[in-house]
């Protein structure tokens, strides 16, 4: 009966429950569009953050963190690769060789990082091909073909075909020398790491720098990003020489960043609840009022207070389900739209050294669950005041003229 | 001797905690209504009769004295358990008539027998049998703001006595109604404490109502000064 007679309460003042509904609804609204945004913006962020290079996880030496040398190494990389494709949630794994070279090039000398690289495992990782500016990509029979970055091919001013002498050091103490044929340039519109670097192929950079089953990384892509932190701890043992740290660690700059920027969106979730509820408290506030001589001749009739801030809750709560119910469904329309054609800027946004064209939403549970989370709880908490006052005010002063 | 249902005991009622504002509303009242009385309770506007209503309601607690329904101290009783009792022993019949108004007549009726956990057969039973005597059947599914003043005057008094209390309290229940009105819903309150022998307090300013009652009791400043029956 008592909740025949909140959602009857609700019906009967339906231009009021209306404008409440719809502030709530559009309450959700926004926050869900927020949300979607910012899921979908964000992965496609890390995406592309983490397509490029990094990857979702990355495995190394664990000395090799804080200083990074030739000779940190993980030893018998292949059997490392062999293990870790047996996991359902990688897609791709690159194994690389990190170093330093001096190039040569006619009169001009540069200092450059060469890294080694398996064409295939890195073009199935981090599709390296698409940003080769000209020229050809490596392929396993390459041989001493190297691909050179954009900016340093700009200074040693080298292109398509020409010869450039690599000098550095082998692992065994050799000094490693060689000369590399130049088979394109690599890089982005925008500065990125590729702009100082020489791809090589992997063998030819063991070759070069004396480390034969060796690479100083791996990179690890999953299917899932958000899976990384989950994945990593159960890909190396703990006792192994080895280490595997998700993105967040990896870039950790990038990550916080990232998070700086999502705790501001953070405020505005608050502001806008705190917005909803203001609205929610005055709407029920001013209908509970409205109706005091009521609920005194319900206590009069021997109901109980708990019966009545139950029905003053159940109020809020019907109201609040129905305007998620409707928000959920403006909401995913909207997410899907803007899924599928994004909004476009005129000009390109920078966001932790990457320029960002356009922003797309996503529709996820998260955007569904969180907003409906929000808009009950903030409802059902303003409804506590007016539910409690009530609950607890006297039947003589409600009912006056008894 | 009838049995005694309800009794006032030197009921004294002082509003205000400072006493320079003090003001007595009932002064050492002692009453005793017995089962099946039909009692108006008179007196000019100030007297102390709403307040006497509403201590022997359980709306108010008197600030000295003892207030017994039904041999239970009602002035001791406070919480649920109050509400409890006011379910159980007592019917209210308003001024405003206050029925809710999202109930439609049939809920309104059966409000009281749903708190009390009445089966639903009863309640049906019962809901048409009041409604028949009050003289609205085929009216059930009405909405109060579906009938006229008078009909809801009449669903209240359906209201108030459908789960057979002991006692209906109606504070002035004719004064919103025109006299004829009036009159007849008096007339119909005095035919079903006949019938049902409910016992009856009411309020009232209006003399032809007076004249209906069985006994008369007359407030002035708060004491109860006159008390006359009509034969």
């Amino acid at each position: 009966m008592l909740l025949k007679m909140a959602l009857r309460n609700i019906i009967r003042n339906r231009r009021r429950s209306l404008l409440t509904g719809m502030m709530m609804s559009g309450g959700f609204v926004f926050i869900s569009i927020s949300l979607g945004f910012l899921d979908g913006s964000y992965g496609a962020i890390i995406s592309l953050f983490t397509g490029q290079h990094t990857g979702h996880i990355q495995i190394t030496d664990k000395s090799y963190i804080k200083t990074p040398s030739l000779y940190k190494t993980i030893h018998n990389f292949e059997t490392v690769l062999t293990d870790l494709s047996k996991n359902k949630s990688i897609r791709a794994l690159a194994p690389r060789i990190h170093s330093e070279a001096l190039v040569y090039y006619k009169s001009a000398t540069f200092g450059a990082e060469v890294v080694g690289i398996d064409p295939i495992a890195e073009d199935a990782a981090t599709a390296y091909s698409r940003r080769i500016l000209n020229g050809s990509a490596l392929s396993e029979t390459s041989g001493y073909d190297v691909l050179v970055g954009k900016t340093l091919a700009r200074v040693l001013q080298v292109g398509i075909g020409d010869d450039i002498v690599l000098i550095s050091q082998g692992a065994d103490g050799s000094i490693a020398n060689d000369i590399f044929r130049v088979i394109g340039s690599v890089g982005t519109e925008q500065e990125g790491r590729d702009d100082y670097r020489i791809y090589m192929p992997l063998k030819t950079a063991a070759e070069f720098f004396s480390l034969y089953h060796q690479a100083h990384e791996i990179s690890v892509h999953l299917y899932d990003f958000n899976l990384a932190s989950r994945i990593s701890d159960s890909l190396v043992d703990s006792d192994s020489a080895l280490v595997a740290r998700p993105w967040q660690e990896v870039e950790s700059d990038f990550y916080r960043t990232m998070q700086l920027d999502r705790q501001g969106n953070d405020v505005s979730i608050l502001i806008l609840m705190l917005m909803v509820g203001i609205g929610v408290l005055n709407t029920i506030l001013m209908s509970t009022l409205e109706r005091s001589r009521e609920f005194g001749v319900l206590k009069a009739l021997g109901t109980h207070p708990a019966h009545i801030f139950f029905m003053i809750m159940s109020e809020g709560l019907i109201l609040s389900v129905f305007a998620a119910a409707l928000g959920s469904l403006v909401s995913t329309i909207i997410n899907e739209y803007l899924s599928q054609s994004g909004i476009q800027f005129a000009e390109p946004v920078s966001f932790a050294g990457m320029k960002i064209s356009e922003f797309r939403s996503s529709v996820t549970s998260g955007t569904i669950l969180f907003p409906s989370c929000v808009i009950i709880f903030t409802t059902l908490l303003a409804s506590l005041y007016p539910a409690l006052k009530s609950s607890k005010s006297s039947v003589s002063d409600a009912l006056r003229e008894f | 001797m009838s049995e005694i249902i309800f009794e006032l005991k030197n009921v004294t009622k002082i509003f205000g905690h400072h006493i320079e504002t003090q003001v007595t509303a009932l002064s050492g009242v002692d009453l005793k209504i017995s089962k099946g009385e039909f009692v108006a309770l008179v007196g000019p506007s100030g007297s102390g009769k709403s307040t006497l209503l509403n201590i022997m309601s359980g709306f108010d607690t008197p600030t000295s004295g003892d207030v017994l329904l039904s041999g239970k101290k009602i002035n001791e009783i406070s919480g649920t358990e109050l509400s409890d009792f006011r379910r159980d022993h007592i019917g209210f019949i308003f001024q405003s008539y206050n029925l809710i108004p999202v109930l439609t007549v049939r809920e309104n009726v059966e409000y009281v027998m749903i708190l009390q956990g009445r089966p639903v057969k009863e309640r049906e039973e019962k809901v048409k049998d009041f409604l028949s005597a009050v003289g609205l059947a085929g009216k059930e599914d009405r909405y109060p703001s579906e009938l006229s003043g008078g009909q809801q005057q009449r669903v209240a008094v359906a209201r108030a006595m459908v789960s057979r209390p002991d006692i209906v309290i109606a504070d002035e229940p004719s004064a919103n109604l025109d006299s004829k009105t009036g009159t007849a819903l008096v007339e119909m309150m005095l035919s079903l404490n006949e019938k049902f022998k409910t016992t009856f307090i009411f309020s009232t300013h209006d003399p032809v109502i007076m004249e209906k009652a069985r006994r008369l009791v007359t407030i002035k400043d708060g004491r109860i000064i006159h008390e006359k029956k009509n034969t």
